[in-house]
């Protein structure tokens, strides 16, 4: 059993505070993907897991051993860059074999791994070439290969789908979840594309700041966010949210251009709560639009309308507010004309306006 | 004005840039044409007159007699080893401060590299008598051991700059890649970083040893004997009190060109093939 946990684990680069305070455990056989915007500390956090970096404070555990003062060539761990970071003078052959050559195994078992792993990456008329006469799909799963030869005790995989054009990524996504079900290795695996974070992990990791803002099933982070940001970040186009007041006695969510009545169970776990200034969020997807008023919708302006291909994301004004909806595409709407909208009360979070945290 | 197509135009400008290569390569390819015309004319035909561009008869009286006189490929021995010595030298402990340079984070890492450049800096002239001292108290005067000390004192500088630059281009990943894969510092410097930065350490030796082989000032200096005297140094001893035998002198100096020009050729290609091949761009 391998899984990896981090204890308290802090990371700073003089002044910066790339890594704070991180807890957490990577389950065992679990695809766990970390998620965060630019320069969260995705990179740092899996970095200190390869070895790396040193963590500044805390405890890094692989399985059950502290690996704090383990150097990276000791750890059983494989990564796969970015950049790929294949070896440019090596063939791709070569290439996988480095691991292997690292731990003296005997020549014919490396071919034999080898060319198994070039088989199982469907690469092996590559093996004789350099790395500068591949393409990058094809770079990349060689970067892969170099990882899986091994067979790891745990995968760290920093972005490694980022330079590749969109359709190769998707296919290449699914291929990666694939080949971790088979090999049932805990993995790490970071992303800025919450996409990509949602459908191929089993557990979702979201970072900000540094911190780590939550953990969970990518279904219930979803449907669930912890805090406002978890909420406009996991999910696209994002979650609109809308500040404004209770009015406890009527059950009226008050802003300064719209007033909304909140189902009557919301109402009450506000209240208990105490919360007054509040953040009403629901995505785009879970508003109703419809061209003719109907029976508790709200009239809204069209601002904007964009053309996804299966639907159409509109913009909608209310007042100040802009709020994002989606619409099948058959919809007969213009811009400027007027929309009426309606939310779905079951997908409506709502947020303390103080702390950003989820209320109900 | 006349104007002219652009055929016309790119023939001018193609006529134009020829020239002046040709100038170029005239001015400086001359001297050593002339020089090397004297050295093949029989002993004593450089002093006629008229003057003989071709030469009517041709000799190899000159090498035989700097061979057979002065047994002159002692001397070229001599400056082999030295600037061999030398090469390997400065590349070894080169490249090691180059990469320290380049990728440690270290506290005097910028002022240890302006210290290398300032001693670079320093015109040799200002280090002739201390360097004496030290050899002739090492005990190492006329011989190739302290030539090849004070050679490589001398080329470490810009060795050092030119290799940390060339080593701050190769990416980090590829080093934390095989540190991840099981090496340490030491086999991922012999396995990645040294075959990755051939082009560099071609170009840095080539430097140093034709750097080696032409420094006059120390060479004269610091050795006196056929033990360890250079070839470039005894052509300068060549002229005799009585007579001047430009021939012979011409023939010691066409010897001492060639091992620079063959190692130019030779290796400029290696350096031209790293560079071209793309080894740190992918
Ligand atoms: N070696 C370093 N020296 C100084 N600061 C660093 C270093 N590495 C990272 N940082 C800083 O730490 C913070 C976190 O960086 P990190 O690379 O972990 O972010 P990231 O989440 O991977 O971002 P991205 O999505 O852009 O890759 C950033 O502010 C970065 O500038
Ligand atoms: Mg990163």
């Amino acid at each position: 059993m391998v899984e990896v946990r981090l204890e308290k684990v802090t990371k700073t680069f003089g002044k910066v505070i790339a890594v704070d305070n991180a807890s957490l455990t990577f389950e065992d056989k679990k695809l766990t993907t970390v998620v965060g915007p630019s320069g969260c500390g995705k990179t740092t956090l899996l970095r200190m897991v390869a070895g790396l970096e040193t963590p500044t404070q805390g405890s890094v555990y692989i399985g059950d051993k502290l690996v704090n003062e383990v150097p990276p060539w000791d750890r059983n761990v494989a990564m796969v860059f970015q950049s790929y970071a294949l070896y440019p003078h090596m063939s791709v052959f070569n290439n996988i074999a480095f691991p292997l050559k690292a731990r003296k195994r005997p020549r014919e078992e490396i071919k034999k791994r080898v060319t198994d792993t070039a088989e199982l990456l469907e690469v092996s008329e590559l093996l004789d070439r350099k790395p500068r006469e591949l393409s990058g799909g094809q770079m990349q799963r060689i970067a892969l290969g170099r990882a899986i030869v091994r067979q790891p005790d745990v995968f760290l995989m920093d972005e490694p789908l980022s330079n590749l054009d969109a359709k190769l990524r998707v296919y290449m996504r699914a291929e990666i979840k694939k080949l971790q079900r088979l090999l049932g290795v805990t993995t790490i695996y970071v992303t800025h594309d919450q996409a990509e974070a949602m459908t191929i992990g089993d557990t979702l990791v979201v970072m900000n700041d540094g911190k780590i803002c939550c953990i969970g099933h990518p279904d219930s982070v979803y449907s669930k966010p912890k805090d406002t940001f978890v909420a406009t970040f996991i999910g696209s186009p994002a979650m609109n949210l809308l500040e404004g007041n209770l009015e406890s006695d009527k059950g009226l969510f008050v802003t300064e251009s719209l007033k909304y009545k909140l189902p009557n169970s919301m109402t009450r776990v506000t209240k208990e709560k105490g919360a007054s200034k509040l953040i009403l969020g629901i995505r785009p997807e879970d508003i109703i639009v419809e061209n003719f008023k109907a029976n508790g919708f709200v009239k809204t302006e069209v601002y904007m309308i964009e053309q996804l291909g299966r639907e159409l994301l509109l913009s909608l004004k209310i007042g100040q507010h802009i709020i994002k909806a989606i619409a099948p595409t058959d919809i007969k709407l213009e811009i400027g004309g007027v929309a009426w909208m309606k939310f779905d009360e079951t997908k409506l979070h709502v947020f303390d306006g103080k702390t950003d945290g989820l209320i109900v | 004005m006349v104007s002219l197509s652009y055929r016309q135009k790119r023939l001018l400008s193609q006529t134009i840039m020829y020239a002046v290569a040709a100038i170029i390569m005239i001015y400086c390819l001359f001297p050593i044409a002339w020089i090397f015309i004297t050295s093949i004319k029989p002993p004593g035909a450089e002093f006629h007159i008229p003057i003989e561009y071709i030469p009517s008869k041709v000799s190899l009286d000159n090498y035989i007699e700097i061979f057979v006189e002065h047994k002159f490929h002692y001397y070229l021995l001599n400056s082999l080893v030295v600037a061999s010595a030398t090469t390997i030298l400065v590349l070894a402990i080169g490249s090691l401060s180059a990469y320290a340079i380049a990728r440690l984070r270290f506290k005097f890492r910028i002022s240890s590299l302006l210290t290398i450049l300032v001693v670079g800096m320093m015109p040799s002239i200002v280090m002739i008598l201390p360097i004496f001292l030290i050899i002739r108290e090492l005990g190492l005067m006329n011989t190739w051991l302290g030539l090849i000390i004070t050679h490589a004192v001398f080329s470490l500088p810009i060795t050092v700059w030119l290799l940390a630059s060339y080593f701050a281009e190769l990416p980090f990943d590829l080093e934390d890649a095989a540190k991840i894969d099981g090496y340490t510092p030491s086999s991922i410097y012999r396995k990645i970083i040294m075959p990755l930065s051939v082009p560099g350490l071609f170009s840095a030796g080539i430097l140093a040893f034709i750097a080696s082989w032409g420094e006059f000032m120390f060479a004269l200096t610091l050795t006196h004997t056929i033990q360890a005297r250079t070839a470039l140094v005894l052509i300068t001893t060549l002229p005799g009190a009585y007579h001047l035998k430009w021939g012979m002198i011409n023939a010691g100096v066409i010897l001492t060109l060639i091992p620079i020009i063959v190692i130019v050729l030779v290796f400029q290609k290696w350096v031209m093939r790293g560079l071209t091949a793309g080894a740190v761009k992918y």
